[in-house]
């Protein structure tokens, strides 16, 4: 990538907000997507997750994957013509695994291939298990905790990497817009 | 002995039952009356195969009980599991190898690992030429390996009293379409130096696999393809009448998948090399050839239980996470990482 990819930040107030920010971002997913999404335990990773199966429509449930390691909630969202949605949401937790192999067990690669979309939680220390060198395209969804005189405060910071994800940058910022924006930087 | 072979490491299903006693010696059957055939010494008593794509799990007990109806053998006159180990798909290979372990376990009988690409190889004994097996690995990359054939019809040396790496001209491994297109030409010359000068033109290099098919158009450059009148033609799937005139041919669909029987063929030859050398049989794995033994940088994970004053799993006291330094700190992460 000659272009470094530009951070976006947003904030979120509290938990429902995080889920807002997962369901806006929905709306731009498509099929093949990988979603690396980071952040302390407790951050609100399965909260935005949460509202990003709200946004594709997934009416089950959606749990925390912790122990699970990965669940898949089938999907059919809406998308203009010529566009692919996602056909199952993979919900991914590879707080539990230690090695890199252990995540190919998983069989993500496999659901990617036909047609599903990742949300990988810790995903950011496994990202080369979903985003070898040639096919780096993916969105880190950071969600960083607040102050602790604010608890319930979020900065969640999005990072596009890779040709499908710069090109939609902008869809994604204009997504996220209606939370306030807490800065825009050129790193 | 007889052994009962599974093979779940494509989007197909198969279990299929091999004998090594001779057809006449199990049951009256005239040489021509189908439903089995001889492979070297070996019988093949039944198989089943059936696209399962990622319905292992529903399929490979029916396909196992429908073969054993076919072969008329009980699980328990089953003298050795093979199971095709991958590299493949691990949607499959978690059923199969589970299924396998769970059924040796119970019969106490042992498991032998094939490997799907000597399976797949094996599959293409019949070409006169150079064979690499290409399974389709998803993300935009193939597991190959590459083997000499050409000179034994009968098993293209993995049937051999060698264990199967002597048949190889390339140990699997995992590769770009591209990369692989680039080695075909090394392998091609590495054959024929093994086989000797035979005369004439060498016999073309033979990709079989749903990964040679997937990617035929990147691992087959067009000119390997061209026909001597100067036809330009598109890379891809060349009929095996074509062979005479192209460097590298693409099989066809009928070669997308290993078949059971030969994960048969090639675990009674390894059944045999470990009982004339003594070796136990070991454990048995699936086959992982992308990041193997690379262990997750969990320096955050545990950074994060540290401060959250538990030192392993539990949850977190969340005001002990620092607010400073985000910004930096997370893009620091995020390049370093990926």
């Amino acid at each position: 990538m000659d272009q470094l990819p530009l951070p976006l930040l947003c904030a979120s107030q509290d938990a429902s907000q995080t889920r807002d920010l997962g369901t806006r971002v929905a709306g731009i997913v498509e099929a093949g997507d990988v979603l690396l999404v980071s952040g302390d335990l407790g951050a609100g990773k399965t909260t935005f997750v949460q509202g990003l199966a709200r946004g594709l429509g997934i009416d089950d449930p959606v749990t925390s994957p912790t122990f699970t390691l990965v669940r898949i909630y089938p999907c059919d969202p809406p998308r203009p013509a010529g566009q692919e949605p996602p056909s199952a949401l993979v919900h991914v937790d590879v707080y539990r695994l230690d090695n890199l192999h252990e995540v190919s067990d998983l069989g993500v690669a496999e659901e990617l291939d036909q047609g599903a979309m990742a949300a990988v939680e810790w995903g950011e220390a496994v990202g080369e298990a979903f985003a070898p060198a040639h096919l780096s395209d993916h969105l880190s969804v950071h969600i960083e905790q607040g102050l602790p005189e604010d608890l319930d405060r979020r900065a969640i910071r999005f990072e596009v990497t890779g040709p499908s994800w710069e090109r939609r940058r902008a869809a994604l910022a204009e997504a996220v817009a209606g939370r306030p924006p807490v800065r825009e930087e050129a790193s | 002995m007889i052994v009962l072979a599974i093979e779940t490491a494509t989007d197909r299903v198969g279990a299929a039952v091999v004998s090594t006693d001779p057809p006449a010696g199990r049951r009256q059957r005239p040489p021509d009356a189908g439903g089995g055939h001889d492979q070297g010494a070996h019988t093949v008593l039944s198989s089943v195969h059936a696209l399962a794509w990622r319905r292992h799990a529903e399929t490979l007990h029916d396909a196992i009980a429908a073969c054993c109806r076919a072969a008329e053998v009980t699980l328990r006159a089953v003298d050795a599991i093979a199971v095709d180990t991958g590299p493949g798909l691990f949607t499959g290979l978690r059923v199969g190898v589970a299924t396998a372990k769970g059924l040796a376990h119970g019969l106490g009988v042992p498991v032998v690992a094939v490997a799907s690409l000597d399976a797949l190889g094996l599959g293409a004994r019949l070409h006169p030429g150079p064979v690499v097996a290409v399974v389709d690995a998803r993300r935009g990359e193939v597991f190959a390996a590459a083997y000499a054939g050409g000179g034994d019809p009968v098993g293209m040396g993995l049937l051999g009293p060698a264990r199967t790496s002597a048949a190889r001209l390339q140990a699997p491994g995992l590769w770009t379409p591209a990369d692989l297109g680039r080695a075909l030409a090394s392998w091609r010359a590495t054959a024929g130096a093994v086989r000797g000068p035979a005369g004439g033109t060498a016999p073309p290099l033979l990709l079989v696999g749903d990964g040679a098919r997937r990617y035929a158009d990147a691992t087959v450059a067009p000119s390997d393809l061209a026909p001597p009148d100067g036809t330009a033609r598109a890379a891809g799937v060349v009929r095996m009448d074509e062979a005479e005139i192209a460097h590298a041919i693409v099989a066809d669909a009928s070669h997308d998948h290993p078949a059971a029987d030969d994960v048969a063929h090639i675990a009674l030859a390894l059944l045999a090399a470990d009982r004339a050398a003594g070796r136990p049989a070991g454990d048995v794995v699936p086959t992982y050839l992308r990041h193997a033994d690379v262990r997750i940088n969990w320096e955050r994970r545990d950074q994060g239980a540290a401060r959250a004053g538990t030192g392993s799993l539990g949850e977190p006291a969340a005001q002990d996470v620092a607010p400073v330094g985000f910004a930096a700190s997370s893009a620091a992460r995020a390049k370093g990482r990926l």
